[in-house]
């Protein structure tokens, strides 16, 4: 396979990396991977990270054998990472409103659209779920419809408040927890994104959001 | 059998060896930020290696022992003194009921580690004593905070002795030896993921100047200043893992090092990755130090964290010795 590469990231964790970008098919080959490593582990393993276009395989240096390196090398040349995955497709309700959200107004304003063609448009589609990161059970969502592409805010938000539906370049994400931000606030779920150690979503999952008028 | 906090400095916690197999979920690894430091002061008072103990930055904390306890600091940052006697870091010290250690001010280091023998009892989230508090995983330690201790292995109840000292009493061998590598001001990194398109003056900058950690520092990371470095070509750059020891460069210019909470995804671009050997090393700078880099190879950076793990065992090796275990 060309144009993968596979690299050290620390004496622990090794990257396997697909040209970078926000492609379902590229995302596609890295939860293959992901699930094909779990499924099949070696001595050694502890996690798979998967990204956007990464998946990075964390181990113990100590307990691993054969070497992992060689390992990702041979599963990634010889193997073909296709076939289904079944991700989960979760419903989750939004309530669009100034009073929640802060920046719907705003974001309306400089995308150049009504604050109902907004709701219209984020809730038009179904948003895969690339990643979590940034904080525990933050979802990396896309893609966002080109015409909300807004770039972040050149100052972050000192607070967003947890449960916050928020948007940035063709990505869209929702907070789990208070937080300084720098994505424009168009709405806020009631849903608990982290509790008890466990994350609402996962990698692979698909997501669609629908307008509430209240919790 | 616990111990209470009486006063806390500018910041306390428990910490482990970190808290591993959550991290696509968002969950940082944390754990000690000088892992190195925590696990040879387990080893001193006869505990596994990676049980939970006490960390703290700089000076300032006091802890009151209720009851006995064999103890070991190992770290930097600040002096544990007991009345006006100072304690020696990188031993085992017996410590009676009742007793008062204070952490005095120390002109070197930033982090101190309390291990104590049975390990820091407190309970297990998401398979891990470490405090991240985002994560609702414990919580920074407070005055009046009471920590319970685990079971004491046999061979610390050995080290004690048939005949319980009345005093605090400190053991006449350490493993002084073993952490003297953290006053280096030398970081030794392996080239970051986009090593290749940083500009060649910043390639040049980021192997050559000083940079100092400034107040922007924190448990997830540290700022540096010093020099501005850039890529050759602006690119955009889509998320991807990292990890502690990940040096990102952020909009600006400014090097971020991550640290024990590092976010375990970042989406700016990598100069460099600290090797897990000097990631301790760093965890004992404060704001206002300053450091510089020099690169070295895979192949080092995996000898070193082995001989390190190595170093470890022959220390738990030589104690099971000393106390025929």
């Amino acid at each position: 396979m060309d144009k993968v590469r596979i690299y050290r990231l620390s004496e622990r964790s090794i990257t396997v990396s697909w040209e970078p970008g926000i492609r379902p098919d590229i995302h596609h080959q890295v939860m293959q991977l992901d699930k094909r490593i779990t499924a099949d582990s070696f001595p050694g393993w502890i996690e798979n990270v998967p990204a956007y276009h990464t998946l990075t395989v964390y181990f113990d240096p100590l307990k691993c054998s054969p070497d992992p390196e060689k390992y990702l090398h041979t599963l990634v040349s010889t193997e073909t990472l296709s076939g289904p995955l079944t991700g989960r497709t979760i419903r989750v309700p939004v309530v669009y409103h100034k009073t929640v959200a802060p920046d719907l107004e705003l974001a309306a304003e400089k995308l150049g659209i009504s604050i109902d063609q907004l709701i219209a448009l984020h809730t038009s589609r179904r948003y895969h779920v690339y990643m979590l990161g940034f904080m525990p059970g933050f979802p990396y969502l896309g893609e966002l419809p080109e015409e909300l592409n807004l770039p972040r805010k050149s100052v972050p938000a000192a607070k967003v408040a947890a449960g916050t539906v928020a948007i940035a370049g063709r990505q869209t994400g929702i907070y789990p927890f208070d937080s300084p931000g720098g994505w424009y606030a168009i709405g806020k779920t009631s849903i608990s994104l982290f509790d008890h150690g466990k994350a609402y979503f996962e990698p692979g999952d698909e997501v669609e959001f629908y307008q509430v008028n209240q919790f | 059998m616990s111990l209470s906090i009486i006063k806390t400095g500018v910041y306390c916690s428990v910490q482990d060896q970190g808290r591993w197999g959550h991290q696509r979920f968002g969950v940082p690894v944390s754990g000690c930020m000088d892992k190195h430091a925590a696990s040879v002061a387990n080893i001193l008072c006869g505990n596994a290696h990676d049980l939970a103990v006490v960390e703290f930055v700089m000076h300032g904390a006091c802890i009151r022992f209720e009851t006995d306890q064999l103890i070991a600091f190992s770290g930097g940052g600040a002096i544990p003194v007991s009345g006006h006697r100072e304690l020696l870091l990188h031993r085992a010290i017996f410590v009676p009921g009742n007793t008062v250690i204070d952490l005095r001010y120390k002109d070197k280091g930033c982090r101190l580690y309390m291990a104590v023998a049975g390990g820091i009892n407190t309970p297990l989230v998401m398979g891990s004593r470490s405090t991240y508090e985002p994560a609702s995983a414990g919580k920074r330690l407070a005055i009046g905070d009471e920590l319970p201790i685990g079971q004491r292995a046999d061979i610390s109840q050995r080290m004690i002795g048939k005949k319980v000292p009345k005093e605090v009493t400190i053991a006449k061998w350490g493993a002084v030896e073993l952490l003297e590598e953290m006053n280096t001001d030398c970081i030794r990194v392996l080239r970051g993921a986009e090593w290749e398109q940083f500009s060649e003056p910043s390639k040049k900058k980021w192997l050559s100047a000083c940079f100092q950690i400034t107040q922007a520092s924190d448990r997830m990371g540290y700022t540096l200043s010093g020099e501005t470095l850039g890529l050759a070509d602006r690119q955009d750059m889509v998320s991807t893992a990292v990890s502690s020891g990940t040096v990102q460069v952020v909009p600006g210019g400014s090097p971020l090092l991550l640290m024990a909470d590092a976010q375990t995804t970042g989406g700016y671009p990598r100069i460099a990755q600290v090797i897990d050997t000097d990631i301790s090393t760093c965890a004992q700078k404060r704001p206002g130090d300053k450091i510089r880099f020099r690169e070295v190879s895979d192949a080092v950076s995996q000898e070193l964290y082995f001989s390190r793990i190595e170093e470890l065992k022959r220390l738990e090796k030589t104690i099971r010795v000393k106390f025929s275990i």
